[in-house]
């Protein structure tokens, strides 16, 4: 997915010749390339995940002895016994028509399976983003401000030590202490087993999220805080930063004033890079707190290898990076007019 | 920040709603909680495949016939049955049961379920193969059900079936595969437990069946909660969120000695871990050559030499930490009417200068650097395959290489995903690898899978290929007189050890755990020293009996709102703190 990365440097997609070209071109163009990435990643991703090891027949009945006749009737059923060329156009086919193919292992239209793992992985992700982009943008933007100060060294290196502990072992020692030693939160869902309804579910989900999210914002804010940290590092020495101060303004008002915005872009790149890798979830933390998510829907569909529900994933997790990609595209944009007469 | 969390609180609701299909009733007064690891892959019993899943459907379902907790066969709907002098017609006759809607389960019932999977491609999804061999299913009156098989089948009381209501489901048979069997609450279902409830990836929801012909269970409720890790359930465990986790690793099962609210149970298990030896037999479908496995394993000194040089005894105390029983045979020794014990004669017992001596006469000798190698100067250097995913393996692989080298061998583990192994194992590529297997307590699958036909199928084994052996299969299938069937299925099991087939480790034990002040009396299989879960029948949960509750009915409540309140504190104080800011600027800061 690297082909994706260059919003950091959009400048070169502006025509030179003709001065600004009209927005709408630009648009056009920048929807335009997130459309071919998206045909690559369909053509790619087919061809890949079928030089994946694994058996999807093999793996499915695993421990369970059958007779070889029932095996080549599933391997039937799921077209295995088909040339390639043949899935693959079958494959095409089914995707214009907004098929994704029904999985192997759930017997479920894969569309149904990653609809009804969105929710909880957006809830979860897209919750502890907020809070990650909020405290790291915060944290900072004070470290860089007094760089070297007790304060700077404190968060900095708080950030760090988390954002280098494996998420594994952060989440089950915060599941130890907070759910088991101080019995605050449930172990494991969503929700409690079964569901509540009414206002009291909303409460039951919130409270099943506050242990995931909190070990994800833990180990992930580090990089918005380092980014933010070292851009305004940069602007610091600005000679605009000594007029403001000139101009008798408070330090705090020249931070978030004139500072930060400068700084914001490096920053912007980062935070809707993650927007779209909100939705791939994160499997490790849905695996500690056994939170039903994409991510770990995907895990699920590598270990078979069930092809489908793989596709399937894989084209709903590009599909939300390329589409926030783009969007960052366009509002560098409207956030930078440097940009748009660069 | 106010946005967000309403925000957030709307999508939550949003979830919420999502999640439970309906209202829920006020929650009974004892539910027993599962913990599983394994995703449900479907609720409906004509496809559902996984364990996870067909334990929830032996619960709801009753069969014919049904393995009791000592694993030999007890009535189930069938009061009693008899096959005909021909040995093809079996005549069940149906006791009076209702189904939990009331409506009595009759014979037609049951020959509508054998016909639909009998004749819907979609329905045989799960159970296929149990009715390949019958002629014909047919309802002769309400309580008399004949089943006519092509040729004598003896495993026929051990089918397994799970019997459907045909006044539910005969409108479902043009689209079995779409059916979910969620879409209405309760399920109509002959079993102890009926389904109330399912969210997908999180929880099943099972309730007491009134009607159930053995009498109500004494738990209420039955859910089945989703744990993606062990060591989180065993957490839940200690915490009370959940009242019975199985399949631990042995160290989180010894993390739990001493807590007096949890019993442990080391259950004797249907499940054997094994050593492959590739025979090198040519695949049992196609007749093509199979793999590349070393040629000295042809040779039934060398197995019987590598067989002999490995110490069981450490295995099942250093690995398994003494949750394993050594194997004899391929029928692990829950199943007593099948299992197999070698006589004195023919035992093998871990004799490394015998093993030295085997090799030696296999024209194995050692050089000046004690390794072994063929009159062709080949090296007598074996590969490993180990699927990294079962901790146990790769420690036994640890040993192995010691244990080899001491009789000359070298051995090379190759660690590999358990995908890639299995690609390994059904191509041939391997010489020794570990495998394992579950073992219903009809052995034929079993057994089935040793024949020359399964070579490097997707169920192969070793590769063993015995045409005495084959032929010995063949007459125990159709032998229905079981003390003759059994002395068939002991001289193949008598044939397979002196063969080394493979070599037999273990019969590993399945490690649960539950909470002794909320429920008790769990019946296990077998009933000695056996399994609480997974077992082949419903006598773990349907047995649980509800111990007297101590703790207060709204314990998890209260912790749910000291934890919400303290991130409520949390973050009003946040926005205090702001708030309080931006009032102290002053004026002078404005531009």
């Amino acid at each position: 997915m690297t082909d994706l990365a260059p919003t950091a440097n959009p400048v070169d997609l502006v025509a030179p010749e003709r001065g600004g070209r009209s927005g709408w071109v630009f648009a056009a163009l920048t929807v335009l390339r997130g459309l071919l990435s998206l045909v690559l990643i369909v053509v790619l991703g087919f061809f890949l995940f079928r030089v994946l090891p694994g058996d999807p027949v093999r793996a499915m009945t695993r421990d369970r002895p059958g007779d070889p006749a029932s095996l080549a009737r599933l391997r039937a059923e799921f077209g295995l016994d088909r040339p390639l060329w043949e899935q693959f156009v079958d494959h095409i086919g089914d995707l214009l028509h907004g098929d994704l193919g029904t999985s192997y292992q759930f017997k479920q239209p894969v569309t149904d399976l990653i609809l009804g793992r969105l929710g909880p992985t957006v809830l979860l992700t897209g919750t502890a983003l907020v809070l990650a982009v909020g405290i790291g943008l915060w944290a900072g933007s004070r470290a860089a401000w007094r760089h070297g100060s007790t304060f700077d060294r404190l968060m900095t290196s708080t950030a760090l030590v988390l954002w280098s502990v494996p998420t594994f072992w952060l989440g089950l020692i915060v599941l130890l202490v907070f759910a088991v030693g101080l019995d605050l939160f449930p172990t494991a869902g969503m929700t409690s087993p079964g569901g509540v309804p009414g206002f009291a579910g909303v409460l039951d989900v919130a409270h099943h999220l506050v242990l995931p999210c909190l070990t994800m914002v833990a180990v992930v804010y580090a990089q918005y805080l380092m980014v933010m940290r070292s851009s305004l590092l940069e602007e610091m020495s600005a000679d605009y930063l000594t007029t403001a101060r000139a101009k008798g303004l408070r330090d705090n008002v020249v931070r978030r004033r004139h500072a930060i915005p400068n700084a914001l872009l490096p920053t912007i790149t980062i935070i809707f890079l993650n927007v779209g890798m909100v939705v791939a979830g994160a499997v490790t933390v849905e695996t500690v707190f056994s939170w039903p998510g994409l991510g770990l829907l995907t895990y699920q569909a590598l270990a078979v290898p069930d092809l489908p529900l793989l596709q399937g994933t894989l084209i709903t997790l590009s599909a939300a990076v390329v589409i926030m990609n783009v969007i960052a595209d366009l509002l560098y944009r409207l956030v930078d007019p440097r940009v748009r007469t660069a | 920040m106010a946005v967000l969390l309403t925000a957030l609180v709307g999508t939550a609701s949003l979830l919420t709603g999502a999640g439970t299909a309906q209202a829920q009733p006020p929650a009974p007064a004892s539910t027993m909680r599962v913990a599983i690891s394994q995703d449900i892959d479907s609720l409906n019993p004509f496809i559902a495949v996984r364990l996870s899943s067909t334990q929830v459907g032996r619960l709801m379902y009753e069969y014919l016939t049904q393995a009791g907790p000592d694993n030999t066969t007890q009535p189930g709907l069938a009061e009693s049955w008899q096959a005909a002098p021909d040995k093809l017609t079996w005549t069940f006759k149906l006791r009076d049961a209702k189904w939990s809607d009331g409506k009595p389960i009759t014979a037609r019932d049951a020959a509508f379920t054998y016909n639909l999977i009998m004749t819907n491609a979609d329905a045989a999804t799960a159970n296929g193969p149990a009715v390949a061999n019958y002629a014909s299913v047919t309802a002769s009156d309400d309580g008399t059900l004949v089943i006519v098989t092509k040729a004598p089948q003896a495993s026929i009381l051990n089918s397994e079936i799970p019997i459907v209501p045909e006044h539910v489901w005969a409108s479902h048979v043009n689209d079995i595969k779409g059916f979910s069997n969620t879409e209405t609450y309760p399920a109509v279902v002959s079993g102890p437990f009926t389904l109330t409830g399912y969210q997908e990836g999180q929880s099943v929801t099972l309730a007491a069946n009134d009607s159930f012909w053995r009498g109500r269970p004494q738990i209420d409720q039955l859910q089945f909660v989703k744990y993606e890790n062990t060591d989180a359930a065993v957490q839940g465990l200690i915490k009370g969120d959940i009242d019975l986790v199985r399949d631990m690793t042995p160290a989180q099962f010894d993390s739990l000695a001493g807590n007096e609210r949890i019993t442990r149970n080391d259950g004797r298990n249907r499940r054997y871990t094994e050593l492959l030896v590739n025979w090198s037999n040519p695949n049992g479908q196609t007749k093509a050559a199979y793999g590349d496995g070393h040629p000295a394993l042809k040779d039934v000194r060398v197995r019987r030499a590598l067989a002999m040089a490995i110490d069981v005894d450490t295995i099942i105390s250093k690995v398994k930490q003494g949750h394993a029983e050594a194997a004899g045979g391929i029928v692990p020794t829950v199943f007593p009417d099948w299992t197999f014990t070698p006589s004195d004669a023919q035992l093998r017992r871990y004799d490394p200068e015998q093993a030295k001596k085997l090799l030696d006469e296999a024209g194995y000798r050692a050089g000046p650097d004690g390794k072994r190698a063929g009159a062709d100067g080949k090296p007598l250097a074996l590969r490993l395959v180990v699927a990294t995913d079962t901790a146990t393996n790769r420690q036994t692989s640890e040993y192995l290489v010691g244990w080899f080298a001491a009789i000359g061998v070298t051995l090379t583990p190759e660690f590999k995903s358990s995908n890639q192994a299995d690609d390994d194992q059904i191509a041939g590529n391997f010489d020794l690898a570990f495998s394992g297997w579950s073992v219903n307590p009809d052995p034929d699958t079993t057994l089935a899978q040793q024949t020359c036909a399964y070579n490097g199928t997707d169920n192969s084994d070793s590769g063993y290929c015995n045409p005495a052996y084959d032929a010995l299969y063949k007459q125990q299938q159709v032998e229905i007189d079981k003390p003759k069937r059994q002395e068939l299925v002991r001289q193949m099991q008598s044939l397979l050890y002196d063969d080394v087939a493979a070599i037999h480790l273990t019969n590993d034990k399945l490690l649960e755990a539950f909470r002794n002040d909320r429920f008790g009396g769990f019946v296990t299989q077998p009933a000695a020293g056996g399994v609480i879960t997974g077992q082949t029948g419903y006598w773990g949960y349907y047995s649980a009996v509800p111990a007297t509750f101590t703790e207060e009915a709204a314990g998890p409540l209260i912790g749910m709102y000291i934890g919400i309140a303290a991130v409520a504190v949390l973050v009003l104080g946040v926005l205090v703190f702001f708030l309080l800011r931006s009032r102290r600027r002053s004026a002078d800061d404005r531009e």
